[in-house]
């Protein structure tokens, strides 16, 4: 069905929400999903705008990519969230793909996003229903990554996210609904978090805040992100340092942020960053690389670090 | 996927009105191939992968494999067919002709369509832009170069025009 105000979703029962369908489709296709009530929001006004308000950016959870990507006030404002954007996937896939389903997309895995006849030959993981995760046999839980490249920014912005949850309307943190998310999404391919995500708010910069988001993937339309990372420093908060692809949730480095704000030097910061995901990340084997080449990319952070010479000029 | 329920669509295809019954988990590459008969958009990987079923969707280029139909719905819709003919080529067909831009023909139809949104809102792009317009479009037999050339040879036919 297609709805039209939150009134309308809030009747729908079991419902899965279409923002773009660009990571819905190819799960269905390929029966990994077998959702049946499709829910369509893209006539939903009140998930789309891109506004600067008192203290806030706020941007509609219907918003395409591109948009997101080129809009003067993302760029300006929060411009790791326009990198972002304009960095997933390929232009087909931006011009119609959503912020709220970038978040809100499944945790992926070679033994999950693959056709149904390829899965026969194995026993259902968690995701398909069963009782293992194949990356990591002994694992309690399922393994597989969250990719999301624009999530990356929102948490490094610290931004906020309003849902619509059993009927009710509350901001929260992005880090907690994709902490949330991410759990549930491991369970089975069919759990989803029962809710509906409105618009996303960003804090303004203070004067001096600087932001950046890279990512690195091996063909950067058709792969998901290898490793991305997003960083604020400046302004009148403490920096804060993410990475992406690495985990079932992004990771935050905040030995790392420690060091920004003390001013230390590229190497220092790019050896603790190093660190921190040695010790936080959860590098599972994937399409094109094995965990340990991986881990070779944690050094490209040092990349980021640029963004800090800006301050002093 | 299996989904019954029936769906009224209505789509400006190719400049003309056109209502389509549509199952809810139909893509618009089978409404269009398979319903409006338009076998110009190629089904590829199928997801969202090969660009070789790009369509322009109101002014932009999608992967009309990746876009359910009910959501194209009230919208225009361009594809291959409607750009040009066998006697009146539009310039971008002409260049991947003259250009050698073309093996098998497979990504063809892809390629030009998400050229043609590009040249629609920037008449004059520069190698770069035209190399990220194109990056969401697997050729596997011709290579770029000669298709990244062709877009450039269209560029020119196209500001010929634009300056008599
Ligand atoms: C070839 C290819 C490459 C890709 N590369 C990348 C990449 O590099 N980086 C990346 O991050 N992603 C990538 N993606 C995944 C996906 O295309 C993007 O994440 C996209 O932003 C998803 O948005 P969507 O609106 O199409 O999501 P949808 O498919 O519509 O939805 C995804 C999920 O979110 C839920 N949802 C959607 N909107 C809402 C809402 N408002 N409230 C609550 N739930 C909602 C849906 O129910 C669904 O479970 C890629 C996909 C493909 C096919
Ligand atoms: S067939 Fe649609 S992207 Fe490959
Ligand atoms: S010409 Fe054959 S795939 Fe491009």
């Amino acid at each position: 069905m297609v709805v039209r105000t939150i009134e309308e979703t809030l009747k729908v029962q079991a419902g899965t929400f279409v923002g773009g369908g660009t990571d819905l489709m190819p799960l269905l296709k390929n029966h990994a999903r077998n959702d049946k009530n499709l829910v369509f929001l893209n006539r939903m006004e009140e998930l789309k705008g891109i506004r600067k308000e008192t203290d806030y950016l706020y941007l509609g959870a219907g918003e395409t990519l591109y948009d997101l990507s080129v809009h003067p006030l993302v760029q300006k404002l929060a411009p790791a969230i326009a990198q972002a954007a304009g960095m997933t996937a390929s232009p087909q896939i931006r011009n119609i793909a959503t912020l709220g389903g970038n978040i809100m997309q499944d945790r992926r895995c070679i033994y999950f996003n693959q056709s149904q006849f390829w899965r026969k030959g194995l026993e259902r993981c968690f995701k398909t229903g069963g009782n293992i995760c194949h990356q990591i046999p002994n694992s309690p839980v399922c393994r597989a990554i969250y990719y999301s490249d624009v999530a990356t920014a929102l948490l490094a912005y610290e931004a906020e996210v309003e849902c619509v949850e059993n009927k009710i309307r509350s901001w929260i943190p992005v880090q907690k609904l994709v902490h949330r998310h991410s759990q549930v999404n491991g369970l089975a391919c069919d759990c989803h978090l029962p809710l509906l995500v409105v618009r996303f708010r960003v804090p303004l910069p203070a004067e001096g805040e600087q932001s950046v988001f890279n990512k690195y993937a091996m063909r950067s339309t058709i792969d998901f992100p290898l490793i991305n990372f997003a960083l604020r420093v400046g302004g009148d908060r403490p920096a804060r340092a993410v990475a992406g692809a690495v985990a079932p949730e992004p990771v935050l480095l905040e030995e790392t942020g420690k060091l920004l704000d003390a001013g230390s030097d590229t190497n220092t910061v790019t050896a603790a960053c190093e660190e921190e995901l040695n010790r936080l990340a959860l590098p599972i084997r994937e399409a094109c690389i094995p965990p340990a080449m991986k881990r070779m990319l944690y050094q490209q952070f040092r990349e980021l670090l640029d963004v800090r010479a800006k301050n002093r000029m | 996927m299996k989904n019954e329920k029936n769906n009224e669509i209505t789509l400006f295809l190719n400049g003309s009105e056109q209502r389509f019954c549509v199952e809810t988990d139909e893509t618009l590459l089978h409404v269009l191939r398979k319903r409006a008969g338009l076998t110009g958009a190629k089904k590829g990987c199928d997801l969202g992968e090969c660009g070789a079923c790009t369509v322009i969707l109101d002014g932009r280029a999608v992967n009309s494999c990746c876009v359910f139909a009910v959501q194209a719905d009230g919208k225009h819709v361009e594809t291959i067919e409607g750009i040009g003919t066998a006697e009146h080529p539009h310039p971008l067909q002409q260049a991947f002709v003259n250009a050698g831009a073309i093996q098998c023909g497979f990504c063809t139809p892809g390629m030009i369509m998400a050229a043609k949104a590009l040249l629609d809102r920037n008449p004059r792009p520069s190698r770069e832009e035209i190399r990220q317009a194109l990056s969401g479009n697997l050729c596997r037999c011709t290579g770029y170069e000669r298709i990244e050339q062709a877009v450039m040879m269209a560029v020119e036919i196209i500001s010929g025009y634009a300056e008599r």
